[in-house]
């Protein structure tokens, strides 16, 4: 008779459980889509131009009143990313003996969506070759200056214009190949 | 206690660097190749008077004071010119001349003649100076620059005391050429020296001395042309 008993309590708690489990429900949901930006920065390849078009430009204390062309500047985009935009130029300099000086201009542009920072410029060693075959570092047989700085910050969509000047020292030797790069780090402007 | 609070410092080191290596990155490139060009002259030939077996007659000119454009013949073939270019890096073109006087005496006159010719592929230049040594190059008597240069009293030219006993043995006087332009595939310069022997030149013996010009580059002309001679 116990038995019975038993059964039937067991019988009516699984029935109340199943009555709160039945009871009615709703749920509310929060969906939430999060776009980032990009942080993008280019050359602009409509910005390319040399300070040597003609007469060869001179540093300070050289002049060339007859106004020869002897060496040649060119710049051009060596690279580019896979949407096409340049990131690298090659800057080349033909023929140039000491007093030469001629500069790269050019644009960087924020193509991105968020503010773009300069946070690092490296400017690696001077690299000779010279024509015996030799190699080593000349970081004395030029003169590198540039206009970028640190903590130049480009708004989305704007373009500032730079230049990268080079000038040939009396320690460059004759019928040598000089090599250097600049490369510059762009970084999220908010971040330290 | 302390093993704890340093933990957490590390972590939260660790933390803000990962924080700012996180952060967006991009790198724009600049690339550089700089090649020089080169300098490179020459003379192209040796002209001279009086070569050594060629039996022509002396030419004299009057000293005291050394006068180079009254030479004159004289009626006998003594002494002798001799003049060489000696092409130093084998290019084909001299860029030292050596002259050579032998059984001369004091009053003889000769002269030699050459041209300056730049590479084709060379970058312009000018004239610079005059270098005058001693035929083994051990001694430097003259650097001679643009300009009128007067170092023998009331003469004309310049005086060269080959065996150092402290006279001068020959004067010498240049076509005035120097500060010239030249440019690569340009016309030859001429260049002329005369040659004159003095009263204080040693008997028996072979008088020799080499010469070439110095060129520079027509940029660093102005701020290299000093005036007047070293010697």
């Amino acid at each position: 008779m116990k038995a019975v008993y038993t059964l039937a309590i067991a019988a009516i708690l699984l029935a109340i459980v199943g009555a709160a489990y039945a009871a009615w429900t709703e749920q509310l949901t929060i969906k939430a889509t999060v776009n980032t930006g990009e942080l993008d920065v280019a050359f602009d390849e409509n910005s390319l131009s040399v300070t040597d078009n003609g007469a060869d430009p001179q540093a300070a204390g050289y002049n060339n009143n007859e106004g020869f062309d002897v060496a040649s500047a060119s710049l051009q985009v060596t690279d580019s990313d896979d949407e096409g935009d340049a990131i690298e130029l090659t800057f080349t300099i033909d023929n140039a003996y000491p007093g030469y000086s001629a500069c790269a201009q050019f644009n960087i542009v924020n193509i991105g969506t968020i503010p773009a920072e300069i946070t690092k410029i490296d400017l690696s060693d001077v690299q000779a070759a010279y024509p015996d075959g030799s190699t080593g570092t000349a970081n004395d047989a030029l003169s590198i200056s540039y206009t970028m700085n640190v903590g130049d910050t480009l708004e989305s969509g704007e373009s500032k214009s730079y230049q990268v000047c080079v000038e040939v020292t009396e320690q460059a030797t004759e019928m040598t190949s000089y090599s250097f790069s600049i490369t510059i780090e762009f970084t999220q402007w908010n971040a330290q | 206690m302390r093993l704890i609070y340093l933990l957490a410092a590390v972590v939260l080191a660790l933390a803000a660097a990962a924080t700012a290596y996180a952060a967006w990155t991009q790198q724009l490139i600049i690339k550089s190749q700089v090649a020089t060009g080169k300098l490179d002259a020459g003379f192209t030939s040796v002209e001279y008077d009086d070569r050594c077996g060629s039996n022509t007659v002396d030419y004299n000119v009057p000293l005291n004071p050394v006068n180079f454009y009254q030479a004159s013949p004289v009626d006998r073939d003594v002494g002798c010119t001799d003049a060489s270019g000696v092409d130093l890096d084998g290019d084909g073109y001299y860029e030292e001349i050596l002259v050579t006087l032998s059984n001369v005496y004091p009053g003889y006159y000769t002269s030699l003649r050459s041209y300056v010719l730049l590479d084709g592929e060379s970058i312009p230049a000018r004239q610079w100076r005059l270098v005058i040594e001693s035929a083994d190059g051990s001694k430097v008597y003259y650097r001679v620059y643009e300009s009128n240069v007067t170092l023998i009293e009331d003469g004309d030219g310049l005086g060269l005391d080959l065996d150092g006993d402290g006279d001068y043995d020959v004067a010498v006087h240049w076509s005035d050429n120097l500060g010239g332009l030249l440019q690569p595939n340009g016309p030859a310069a001429r260049f002329e020296l005369k040659i004159a022997v003095l009263e204080g030149a040693p008997e028996g013996s072979t008088l020799q001395f080499r010469f070439h010009l110095e060129l520079i580059q027509w940029n660093a002309y102005e701020a290299n042309a000093p005036q007047g001679s070293s010697g």
